[in-house]
């Protein structure tokens, strides 16, 4: 039991390693022990009831849910935001198409993208001519029908033939 | 991290940091309301505890510190000075204090709160001394010279209740 008390000794000291500490604590645990070791029994039963003090029990909040809702909330305001910010750029700025680089032109015409303008104002002369065309001949019709209706003015026969029958009158006399 | 990870990685810790509590303030209510109280804020943060590597040292640590925030904010914090002597039980007390194991809890709260919280850690949580001096920010060699006061003062104050107790009952 020497070496007890010289485990005991560096134990006071703080000077015991860990498997002298761990000796000590096994050997006050049993019913063996000497007797003038009893007095420090009770401080080493002191440490292993310590050891059951248990915490009291924390309830993890139930804040998960409630952060989704908000920040789906806070990016659905974030991105109407965005597009109102957007609206009002493309309502109010004053754009200046000399200002437009050759790089930034791009028109749609029939469904194809293009980017070089004298093409585009190509097309453009091409269905200007077109449209002209389709005018002039959908008007074509309609200036014959007016020459016909000219023609068969039933006021202006009368008109004509009333003239015929009084110079032919005019001629008898 | 989620609740599942704080359950696995904080939590897991929860005993621990309540026996620091009570080391620290002697006092079941408060150290319960330090526990809840710590828990919280690390909830709130739980983000920022990913990035730690020594987890256990830095609970006990911020456990600690918010227990030693609170002794400070109340008006007599009830710590002894380092020298201060166990006082004699009297007879009255001897008899009452036939649980011996309480009692030596009772001396050791008698301790200034850095030996005690040594003691408790070494030799309640079994931890190693180099835990003990990365988690109190002093070294290691300062923790050894707490410990063996914190001890021998134990050991003293035993001593002289034995006494009092051969003399008491013969």
């Amino acid at each position: 039991m020497d070496n007890i008390d010289n485990i005991l000794n560096n134990y006071f000291e703080g000077k015991a390693l860990p498997e002298e500490e761990n000796r000590l604590r096994e050997y006050f645990r049993n019913n063996t022990v000497l007797p003038q070791h009893e007095v420090y029994k009770p401080m080493f039963a002191a440490f292993d009831k310590e050891k059951q003090i248990v915490s009291p029990t924390f309830i993890i909040p139930v804040e998960m849910n409630n952060q989704r809702m908000f920040s789906f909330r806070r990016l659905w305001i974030s991105a109407a935001s965005i597009a109102a910010i957007i609206l009002l750029v493309v309502m109010f700025f004053p754009f200046n198409k000399n200002n437009s680089s050759a790089g930034d032109y791009l028109v749609f015409i029939n469904g194809r993208a293009v980017k070089n303008p004298e093409k585009a104002q190509e097309y453009a002369d091409q269905m200007f001519t077109q449209a002209d065309e389709i005018i002039r001949t959908s008007y074509k019709p309609l200036v014959e029908a007016n020459a016909i209706q000219t023609k068969m003015d039933a006021s202006k026969i009368f008109d004509d033939l009333a003239h015929t029958i009084d110079h032919i009158e005019s001629l008898n006399q | 991290m989620n609740a599942q990870q704080f359950q696995d990685h904080i939590l897991c810790y929860s005993d621990k940091l309540y026996r620091m509590a009570l080391s620290v303030l002697k006092d079941k209510s408060l150290s319960q309301d330090a526990y809840q109280e710590l828990m919280m804020r690390l909830w709130e943060k739980r983000k920022q505890l990913e990035v730690i590597e020594n987890r256990q040292a830095f609970l006990l640590t911020s456990m600690r510190n918010l227990c030693l925030d609170m002794l400070r904010k109340q008006p007599t914090n009830g710590e002894l000075s380092p020298h201060a002597a166990y006082p004699d039980p009297g007879p009255h007390q001897l008899t009452e204090e036939a649980d011996t194991v309480n009692t030596i809890n009772r001396m050791i709260d008698l301790l200034p709160e850095m030996q005690r919280t040594i003691i408790r850690m070494k030799d309640v949580e079994e931890m190693e001394i180099t835990e003990i001096a990365g988690m109190m920010s002093i070294t290691e060699n300062a923790v050894a010279v707490n410990l063996s006061r914190a001890r021998k003062k134990l050991r003293e104050m035993i001593l002289t209740h034995q006494q009092k107790e051969n003399m008491l009952y013969g």
